[in-house]
């Protein structure tokens, strides 16, 4: 048996830590999972057999049990395979930590020293960036490259 | 007063692609949907999905054209009191999946519900 699950966002959860109720849930829903349902489906599945045994629970904490981080990861696995999602790659990333960090794009270009355009252009995939802009725009964002294996689904 | 609180059944969706000029028009990435599902628990606790995409189009107002899209239906029962926290909710999260508008029903009425994405430009 694996010791770890790892999520689509690289998160490793120690599944020999969960409680054996948090187990059963998951085998369940695992069961489930294997029978490819629509990720709609499989979505409404697993939250309303969780709201079973968390539904008590305060809503922040819910969202942050590793049992809903898997549901969610295995929701999400579903909708790749089945075409309606994606793996995320490093323009989602920058993406993310632009709108988390800053008020607009505007504002993040100001701070980088570049052109809003070529920020547009580099996200909306109609550019590469040299390994100098992805230098210039990362260290803006207070962040450096780094390298993690890529996920097999 | 019989102390329950009165729900009402409302939907929204939520396009399976970012907006061509938002966005560009790819699909989202998957942690984009883990992100909104997370806020969407901590704020209004479930959400029902209805099962395979909808088609859908409206005209976009902003420019006269016809906007095709395919998308998840969420369908959510909240206190009457909670539809604006709930429309103000769709409004800012709609930004993360660059959507300039979001489909809106409740109690069979449509509204647009027009994203606050200039502020992210």
């Amino acid at each position: 048996m694996k010791k770890f699950y790892e999520t689509l966002e690289n998160k490793k959860i120690d599944i020999k830590a969960l409680f054996e109720q948090d187990h059963e849930f998951l085998e369940k829903v695992k069961k489930y999972y294997y029978k490819k349902p629509d990720w709609n489906v499989f979505s409404n599945y697993w939250l309303k057999e969780g709201q079973k045994i968390w539904g008590g629970k305060q809503k922040r904490e819910v969202v942050n049990l590793p049992v809903f981080l898997i549901c969610q990861d295995l929701e999400m696995r579903l909708g790749i395979e089945q075409g309606k999602t994606r793996l995320p790659d490093y323009r989602d990333e920058l993406v993310a930590l632009i709108d988390k960090e800053f008020d607009s794009h505007y504002q993040f270009c100001r701070k980088a020293g570049i052109a809003q355009d070529t920020l547009s252009r580099i996200l909306n995939k109609r550019r590469e960036p040299s390994l100098t802009m992805l230098r210039i725009i990362l260290d803006a964002l207070g962040c450096k490259i780094s390298f993690q294996k890529k996920h097999r689904l | 007063m019989t102390g329950k609180t009165k729900l009402v059944q409302t939907s929204f969706f939520i396009p399976l692609y970012e907006d061509n000029d938002v966005g560009n028009g790819r699909l989202h990435p998957a942690t984009r949907w883990i992100q909104f599902q997370r806020k969407l628990y901590v704020n209004f606790r479930a959400w029902t999905l209805a099962p395979g995409n909808y088609k859908g189009s409206y005209k976009d107002p902003d420019t006269g054209l016809e906007v095709v899209d395919l998308s998840r239906k969420y369908i959510l029962a909240v206190p009457k009191k909670e539809l604006r926290k709930l429309k103000g909710f769709l409004k800012e999260e709609g930004i993360i999946f660059r959507q300039k508008y979001i489909y809106f029903e409740v109690a069979g009425k449509v509204e647009l519900l027009k994203v606050n994405y200039e502020k992210i430009l």
